[in-house]
């Protein structure tokens, strides 16, 4: 805030000043508008895959067991997906030796840095499929791996079975609230039972989901490529639509200002000058650099910042100097609306009354 | 003779009124910008402005110099003051 004596800003520092000032911002704004596509990206893919002992049989003719297959697709998405992808495994049941004092069912919780940890972890020996579990019980986990926000966030399911955990999803709904922004997607691979695939599709409508059932002859990379690629593209759309609305919310910010401009009308036999001797803008002193005195006719911009929409109030007191004594004003208080993306201008001028000295406002709104 | 002397002892009195009213007059301003809050009407009716030959007129002739200087100093009041006075005194 700067209370400088109005004058016209003009000539060639003024010119050189505007042009510079007019370029710059349309270079940042066009890099801005190109540099989102790639590093602005918060997407969370967290895979929850099934390792029961029935993973080790295989689906398809050429005879691989869709562990295997299930490691190789998610370690091709892994290694598709852009590195701003942050990954995390689960896997049901939780191994029998987990770490002490972790979540055995995660193996690698959802991080950005992990990506090398994530490769080694999807590999089917290390994954070692045995026994049954409940799918219910690590989906409800699954929800708290996820950080808060409204960031999206992708949970994939890959099973052979439904594994409700001894009540179905179609009588009973899962208890933890979902996060808010979670795309949910179950892939069955060759589920035969309609029993175990009307399971899954209960358990999917319940999430706002898609189940997908593949048969022997179906790509589960193919299937979880576009899935996961559909999700980052939305993702980064989103953060541009945030940037952007951030943005323009700054842009209306800054241009939502109030400017108090006090200008000496006081004729020369009241008065040989004027000086702002308080200046408060809800309630708060606005710190002026300088006691500056006003002659007749002289005007000072106090201060031009930016505002919060809404009404304020003004408050202003002046001495008026009269062969070199001074004499207080009372308190001039004007209240008012500052409107979002336009400038409010208040003029302040002295006024004689009868019985005492005080301010009469002038407000325009551009 | 009569109506020289008349006209001259008419205008003597003349001066004395309007310097007296005018003495009294700025007195009431003053007591009245002692009593009156700070304002407009304070200022209009206690604040003086001196009128004259400021500074003095210098005549420099060598073998001797003169000066002339008057300053009549005025409020609203010992003016409003002096021109009262002068109408109390033509209809007297």
């Amino acid at each position: 805030m700067t209370a400088a004596k109005i004058s016209n800003a003009s000539g060639p520092a003024f010119r050189t000043l505007f042009l510079c000032s007019g370029r710059f911002p349309a270079i940042l704004l066009l890099i801005a508008l190109l540099w989102p596509a790639r590093g602005f990206c918060d997407l969370y893919v967290e895979f929850l895959i099934d390792r029961s002992g029935s993973m080790w049989a295989s689906s398809s003719q050429d005879k691989v067991p869709k562990i295997v297959q299930v490691a190789e697709a998610v370690k091709r998405v892994a290694n598709k997906l852009p590195p701003d992808v942050a990954m995390g495994l689960r896997v049901y049941p939780p191994p029998a030796k987990g770490a002490a004092g972790r979540d055995p069912g995660l193996q690698i919780p959802i991080d950005k840095e992990k990506r090398e940890e994530f490769l080694e972890a999807i590999e089917a020996s290390r994954l070692n499929p045995r026994g049954r579990g409940s799918l219910r019980e690590q989906i409800e986990r699954a929800f708290q791996d996820f950080p808060a926000g409204k960031d999206t966030k992708l949970l994939i399911v890959i099973c052979d079975g439904a594994d409700p955990g001894g009540v179905s999803f179609c009588e009973k709904a899962l208890g933890a609230a979902r996060p808010q922004g979670l795309r949910f997607y179950i892939i069955s691979l060759n589920v035969e039972r309609p029993s175990d695939r009307d399971e899954l599709d209960c358990l999917s409508r319940q999430m706002d989901g898609k189940s997908i059932h593949l048969s022997s002859s179906d790509s589960l990379a193919s299937t979880l490529l576009p899935i996961a690629r559909m999700a980052h593209k939305d993702e980064a759309a989103r953060q541009r639509r945030v940037a952007e609305e951030r943005r323009r919310i700054e842009e209306l910010l800054s241009k939502t200002r109030l400017k108090v401009e006090i200008h000496n009308t006081l004729d020369p036999f009241f008065a040989d000058s004027i000086q702002i001797d308080q200046c408060l803008l809800d309630g708060k002193e606005v710190p002026l650099q300088t006691p500056l005195k006003l002659k007749q006719g002289e005007g000072l911009l106090l201060f031009d910042r930016a505002m919060a929409e809404g009404s304020h109030q003004l408050a202003l007191r002046y001495l008026k100097w009269k062969d070199g004594k001074a004499v207080p004003s009372v308190e001039g208080i004007l209240d008012v609306r500052v409107e979002e993306g336009k400038t409010t201008h208040v003029q302040c001028f002295p006024r004689g009354a009868l019985f005492h000295w005080e301010f009469t406002f002038k407000t325009q709104t551009k | 003779m009569l109506i020289r002397e008349e006209r001259r002892n008419r205008f003597q009195g003349i001066i004395l009124v309007l310097i007296l009213s005018g003495i009294l007059g700025n007195l009431f301003g003053v007591f009245l910008g002692a009593v009156l809050p700070q304002g407009s009407l304070h200022d209009a009716l206690s604040m003086s402005k001196a009128f004259g030959l400021d500074p003095p007129l210098s005549v420099d002739l060598w073998i001797v110099s003169v000066s002339i200087g008057f300053n009549i100093k005025l409020n609203s009041c010992g003016l409003l003051s002096m021109f009262l006075g002068l109408i109390f005194y033509k209809k007297a």
